[in-house]
């Protein structure tokens, strides 16, 4: 068995963070991450095959490579991957790598799983070429490979913008971007811009790029249709009305050969579920996310969370949260003393709260609204790997089911390769629809390692704590 | 109809002119030889050569790309070299590597065809 003081899981800003403070206060920890590389989705880069000049690296990279070259410091054990497939006992993680399982004791665990983009569902989703939106941009920014020649970039909120800026510096040609709200709608927000003063140089940023590449906005506007035969041939966008519906006699058709939708992103809190933490409903992210206090404490004893799976925030969020996680995790061990660890935290608790301000307006601004899942009907695939349509779920609401589990017991949905990670949501919203309920009063379904599939081999031979 | 001009064609190259790659190899998909570079995924190589069709889905035989490219979705799965159900994403293409298209998702079992239901 495998030990180590502090287990991170994760390797994105909020892992990184997490390590580097805990080996400041002089513990040994060991991140556990499933790609091949540290970074996350946000610092994510290509390999060192790569040739790459200036006009190929993002703002962010210097940033970066300097915490990755950071994470090499003696203390911190960078575990590439590497699947954390489950937790059992006092602190015990199931790590399955090279080809076979093994555990990893700890004293303290920093959950820091990130976050994916919400599956929106419309017809044609499933055809080959429509992509999410944090999918395309990893094969453009770590292969250096073009998911489209002319793509179409449809969704709501800034997150698509870092997206379009990979998109291009890979030679894609971006033919709109089809953004659901509109600028008016921003106003009344306005308030919350107050102090925040970097933002609006990244804004600037971005409104350049896209002006330089002569990329279109389409505001007010969302995908509602995937056109093709064997891949994308075109996109249908119209515009919405407040609650995002489509607007009849509204639709316009792009030539396209990708599409990629980016709708918020959705948290990977099988992990902390399945450890007993207690997880939040949010209303506006419509999504349960790990609950914590001030100091990314859990409801567990010596299990802290930090980034994304505690609620939305971008990067700069996550590293502050990663670094009070990492502190606060030393303390728990003894190696802070608790006045330190707190005089250490201060100002780190002062910049989250100040920036996790902004990441909430921009959650309110950008929520999904119900007509987002106006695609959810008929024949369009609700579960994707186990091609069960939105008509087949419904009607299994219809009929009485109520739950998730149910719905999977009956239809299969939710019990493919991906353990419902794309169709869940959209069960609930099914579910919530029919049965005219809040999304949040859906009962969740429990999670059950492993929380991905690890062939049958190495869990056969795995030692168990 | 017809694919949109300039878009997408089957063996054009998607690779973003420019960037220097590592050492090129050859693998094959479906018997047929395709380059790869050192440094590419499975998904990389296969998307590069204007492969979209990473699986055909069991029940309704409907063609499947990728969709999340992070290891979440499943949708990408590939046989590699005799392994059933390889996310195409999350795996570093090697020289001489054996790459068939999958008839199913890569069910455990595989489905020998047609329905489930």
């Amino acid at each position: 068995m495998l030990e180590t003081e502090i287990a991170i899981i994760g390797a994105g800003p909020a892992g990184m963070a997490a390590a580097l403070a805990a080996a400041e206060s002089g513990v040994a920890a060991t991140v556990c991450d499933e790609y091949p590389r540290p970074g996350g989705q946000f610092f994510k880069r290509a390999g060192g095959s790569f040739g790459l000049g200036p006009a190929h690296l993002g703002r962010e990279h210097e940033h970066g490579e300097r915490l990755r070259r950071a994470l090499t410091e003696d203390r911190i054990r960078v575990l590439s991957d590497t699947l954390v497939w489950g937790a059992f006992g006092e602190k015990v993680l199931m790590l399955y790598r090279e080809g076979r399982s093994e555990a990893l004791r700890a004293r303290a665990i920093v959950i820091a799983t990130g976050a994916y983009d919400r599956p929106v569902p419309f017809p044609g989703w499933t055809l080959p070429g429509v992509l999410s939106a944090g999918g395309a941009q990893t094969l453009a920014k770590t292969q250096w490979i073009k998911p489209g020649a002319r793509m179409l970039l449809t969704g709501a909120g800034p997150f698509v913008l870092p997206v379009a800026d990979s998109l291009l510096r890979a030679g894609v040609e971006i033919v709109a971007i089809v953004e659901a709200t509109r600028p008016r709608e921003w106003w009344r927000h306005a308030a919350a811009l107050w102090g925040q003063w970097p933002r609006f140089a990244e804004a600037s940023a971005y409104r350049r790029m896209l002006r330089a590449a002569r990329v279109p906005v389409l505001f007010g506007h969302k995908i509602v249709r995937a056109e093709g035969e064997e891949t994308v041939t075109g996109a249908v966008v119209a515009a919405v009305d407040k609650s995002w519906r489509a607007r009849p006699g509204t639709e316009r058709r792009f030539a396209v050969d990708a599409i990629a939708t980016g709708f918020g992103f959705l948290p990977n809190t099988e992990l902390p579920d399945s450890m007993g933490c207690t997880l939040r409903w949010d209303a506006h992210g419509q999504a349960w996310f790990a609950a914590v206090d001030d100091m990314m404490a859990t409801s567990q004893a010596g299990i802290y969370a930090a980034g994304e799976i505690t609620g939305i925030g971008g990067s700069v969020v996550a590293l502050d949260e990663g670094r009070i996680a990492g502190l606060s995790a030393a303390e728990h061990i003894g190696a802070l003393d608790p006045a330190r660890a707190a005089q250490l935290r201060a100002p780190v608790q002062a910049s989250r709260k100040h920036l996790q301000g902004f990441a909430d307006m921009l959650n309110v601004l950008f929520a999904p609204r119900p007509g987002l899942w106006q695609g959810l009907i008929g024949d369009t695939l609700a579960c994707r790997c186990e091609e069960v349509t939105a008509a087949e779920v419904r009607a299994c609401v219809r009929e009485g089911c109520s739950t998730p589990k149910e719905v999977k017991d009956w239809t299969r949905a939710g019990m493919g390769l991906c353990q419902g990670r794309i169709c869940r949501s959209l069960v609930v919203q099914a579910i919530a629809e029919e049965r005219r309920i809040a999304p949040g009063q859906v009962p969740r379904s429990s999670v059950r390692p492993p929380i991905k599939p690890v062939p049958m081999g190495a869990l056969a031979m795995s030692e168990m704590p | 109809m017809s694919p949109a001009e300039g878009a997408h064609r089957p063996g054009h190259d998607a690779r973003t002119e420019g960037v220097r790659r590592g050492a090129a190899f050859a693998v094959t998909v479906d018997g047929k030889e395709v380059t790869g570079h050192e440094g590419e995924t499975v998904l990389g190589v296969l998307w590069a050569a204007g492969i979209r069709t990473l699986h055909v889905t069991a029940r309704t035989r409907q063609p499947r790309g990728f969709f999340c490219g992070m290891g979440v979705c499943f949708d990408c799965l590939v046989n590699v070299d005799g392994r059933h159900g390889v996310r195409a994403c999350m795996e570093l293409a090697r020289p001489g590597m054996v790459i068939r298209r999958q008839q199913d998702a890569g069910s455990f079992p595989p489905r020998g065809g047609g329905s489930h239901a």
